[in-house]
């Protein structure tokens, strides 16, 4: 479950970030082209409203030079004048030079700049034919909007007049816009990112409830647990695994079915394995009760007598019924019932059903149980089916006199053990791996279905055991079963 | 325990990833800022193309006087362009030079302070005989004739439709040393025993501009204005009340000191204009409205009969 929302969460992840990282350029970079284009406009328009000053002043200029070629007046006193006021009436002009055409000034707005007798920008601008400007740092009036008009008409030139407009408000102004920009763009780019996130979220929540729903998929139940299907790609994904889930859920129904089938197999082999002694048991006190009737015929009217065979009779019929009903008890056990059990109890009933082939061959059973032990929660019958199998199997094992071992006990304090040991011929090595297998058997045909141990491995997992074995060939095997106390986990059945 | 691992390099990746685009916005902007606040433009690039002005500057200089018959710039704005033709196509370099009269300006050709001059036909006959002084071209108009007429006009909402009408009303007349300033008063009224003392007021300015500012500011109820004049001011709130005989344009004189070879190459290089090519009548463009047509030589018998009708009206030669 982890791993697949770390997957989603990988791709809402990957999204997000995807999302976030070419919003954020993409904002950066049209905030940016806006800037610029604002900027650009801002400088032309600044320079325009510099060269309409300028144009504008010149005509006044022209004039004064004009009339002072027919009034031969004195053009210095008339332009210093004109500068004076004119640079006076705008706040923003920084200076105003009128340069005649030796580059040498005619009037200037600063009487320092007198000193140097020269304009106050680069001569070379003095030479244009057209009005030019410029912006850039002066060293005396820092940052100005420089422009520089020919004072001319036509072929006549009488020299440039240059204005320094304050650039500086301009600057501010463009400052102020980078960071209006800048702000603006973070606040546009953390709204849009939050209703990505937002929306992303939305769209991988389909995703997080069908991972929520395959990690929780129970087989047990009929109806599946329903979530809201939107008729998209995620609909269409979460319908086939509706339909993959009711496939799975009739795929273990059939699955249950044939283990049951194969569980009732596996008990009327072991039923069969039976037979021998059943039928000793039986033919003993039969043999009693043939003795007793003959013995009875021959002397009917001795009474006493009679009566004590009568007595024989009715305690080898208890026996046979007892018999008959183990038996039955046995063949007709339904694995259903879950409770706790008492393990030495399902230990003695079936230690009981083995009497006689334990008998048979002199088999010296040693039992060693833990009287403390507590109960697990199991289903008493597929226990007794799983000891059942391993005694049958450890009896065909071992020889006349041989020694079966039956441990049991705490293993710690979840946990009891079982162990069933005997000193037969064992197993070999490269068949330890597949003794579980279904259908391997070391008997001759018709002696075993080769199911045994896969049943009885199905049954402990079953019950959140495990059995493992360990076997040293002719010298001894041990079955060891774990199995946890009251198991409060439901067992399926 | 794998799962808490993996969420916690997750977790790593993405505050790496979210620190480095940070880190990358906080520099991008350090540089955009920068670039932004770049304002720096320097003056574009003066192209060098004054071969042609720079030998021009070694020209020997011409004055060129002109008769203050407009304002000094407009005889700049129509006149420099003219100057500057024939500087690029003489051998000399022509300067206009300005004056506050017409007489002015015939001082200025008599005292050589300039070598040729714009005069207006009233002033050269009033001067030719006592100077000297000799037309070399007149203008043509547009009829390609070497006319003008001296135009009556009144503002276009007047109520003024006859020389009749005049009786009372305030005249506007430019120059006394110009045709305009003294057709009307001495020629037309004469001719129709209407005496000057019919009228309010008599008032004469420097320019013939000047004249149609002041009907216009309804100053003064007529004028008389050169025709190329009244004909800026055609859609502008003018109308023509009466047009005089046609009058010789007003000629390009030289005095008796101007160098020949000065007078050859002005009358060669205007007479060169011809205004039917598309390369000169974009040349012409900026020149004077009275220049537009070109010229063609003038000659001092082309004033004689001007000169004897004022004559006959006794003025002409006071």
């Amino acid at each position: 479950m982890s791993s697949i929302k770390i997957r989603s969460l990988k791709l809402k992840s990957k999204i997000i970030l995807f999302i976030g990282v070419l919003f954020t350029f993409l904002m950066i970079g049209v905030s940016f082209f806006m800037l610029v284009q604002w900027r650009n406009l801002m400088i032309e328009s600044n320079i325009e409203r510099a060269e309409d000053i300028t144009k504008a002043f010149s005509i006044n200029i022209l004039d004064a030079l004009i009339l002072s070629e027919s009034n031969k007046t004195n053009i210095e006193d008339q332009l210093e004048y004109l500068v004076r006021d004119f640079s006076k009436k705008v706040n923003d002009i920084k200076f105003i030079a009128v340069v005649d055409n030796d580059n040498k000034i005619m009037a200037h707005s600063d009487l320092s700049a007198y000193s140097t007798n020269k304009g106050s920008l680069d001569i070379s601008s003095n030479k244009t034919k057209k009005i030019v400007s410029a912006i850039c740092e002066h060293p005396k009036y820092e940052w100005i909007i420089a422009t520089v008009l020919p004072l001319q008409i036509a072929g006549k030139r009488w020299g440039v007049l240059q204005i320094g407009i304050d650039a500086k408000p301009l600057l501010n102004e463009i400052k102020s816009l980078f960071f209006v920009l800048t702000i603006s763009t973070i606040l546009f780019t953390i709204i849009i990112l939050s209703i990505a996130y937002l929306s992303i979220n939305k769209i991988t929540s389909s995703f997080s409830e069908l991972t929520n729903l395959l990690d929780n998929i129970d087989f047990e139940l009929d109806e599946l647990k329903e979530i809201p299907i939107n008729n998209d790609e995620i609909g269409f994904l979460i319908r086939n695994v509706n339909a993959l889930q009711k496939r799975l859920v009739n795929s273990r129904e059939q699955l249950l079915n044939a283990q049951k089938q194969i569980y009732h197999a596996e008990k009327l082999a072991s039923i069969g394995r039976l037979a021998s002694g059943v039928a000793h048991e039986i033919n003993n006190p039969l043999n009693g009760i043939k003795s007793c009737v003959y013995a009875i015929n021959k002397n009917p009217e001795n009474i006493g007598q009679n009566r004590e065979y009568f007595g024989l009779i009715s305690e080898g019929l208890n026996h046979i019924e007892m018999v008959v009903q183990k038996l039955l008890g046995f063949a007709h056990q339904q694995s259903q019932i879950v409770a706790n059990v008492d393990i030495s109890e399902a230990i003695s009933k079936v230690v009981k059903l083995l009497n006689f082939q334990l008998n048979r061959k002199m088999t010296n059973l040693i039992t060693n149980i833990d009287s403390e032990l507590p109960t697990i929660h199991a289903d008493a019958n597929l226990i007794q089916e799983v000891i059942m199998n391993l005694l049958l199997n450890s009896i065909d094992a071992i020889d006349n006199n041989g020694t079966i071992k039956i441990d049991m006990g705490k293993k710690d304090d979840k946990n009891i053990f079982l162990n069933i040991e005997d000193d037969g011929e064992g197993i070999k090595k490269e068949n330890l791996q597949i003794i579980f297998d279904p259908f391997y058997t070391s008997k001759e045909e018709g002696q075993g279905t080769g199911l045994g141990l896969s049943v009885s491995l199905g049954i402990i997992e079953l019950h959140g055991g495990s059995i493992v074995v360990d076997s040293t060939p002719n010298k001894k095997t041990i079955f060891k079963i774990v199995l946890p106390i009251a198991n409060k986990n439901k067992i399926r059945t | 325990m794998i799962n808490k691992i993996l969420n916690i390099e997750l977790k790593s990746k993405i505050l790496f990833a979210t620190l480095f685009l940070i880190a990358g916005v906080i520099i991008s902007s350090m540089f955009l800022y920068r670039y932004a606040i770049d304002i720096e433009r320097p003056f574009p690039e003066t192209k060098q193309n004054n071969n042609v002005s720079q030998n021009n500057d070694y020209k020997p200089i011409v004055y060129f006087g002109v008769v203050s018959r407009f304002s000094a710039n407009i005889i700049y704005n129509g006149y420099q362009p003219l100057m500057d033709y024939l500087t690029e196509n003489t051998p000399y370099r022509f300067e206009l030079k300005l004056s506050n009269s017409y007489r002015e300006t015939v001082k200025q050709l008599v005292n050589n302070e300039v070598s040729v001059a714009f005069l207006g036909s009233f002033i050269y006959l009033q001067s030719r005989e006592k100077y000297k002084i000799f037309p070399i071209l007149k203008p043509l108009n547009e009829n390609g004739k070497p006319y003008f007429h001296s135009v009556l006009i009144t503002k276009n909402n007047s109520l003024i439709n006859s020389l009749s009408d005049l009786k009372n009303k305030k005249l506007a007349l430019p120059s006394k040393q110009s045709f305009s300033g003294n057709w009307l008063p001495l020629y037309k009224m004469s001719t129709l025993n209407f005496n000057i003392e019919d009228l309010d007021s008599v008032h004469h300015f420097a320019h013939h501009h000047t004249v149609i500012h002041q009907i216009l500011r309804n100053n003064f109820d007529v004028g008389v204005v050169k025709d190329r004049v009244a004909r800026e001011y055609k859609n502008n709130g003018i109308r023509i009340l009466d047009y005089s005989m046609p009058i010789p344009g007003s000629p390009i004189v030289i005095s008796a000191n101007t160098e020949k070879e000065i007078a050859e190459a002005i009358i060669k290089t205007l007479l060169n204009v011809n205004i039917k090519k598309e390369k000169n009548r974009e040349l012409i463009k900026n020149w004077d409205k009275e220049f537009s047509y070109g010229f063609v030589r003038a000659s001092e018998s082309d004033y004689d009969k001007i000169e004897e009708i004022l004559v006959e009206v006794g003025k002409a030669n006071e």
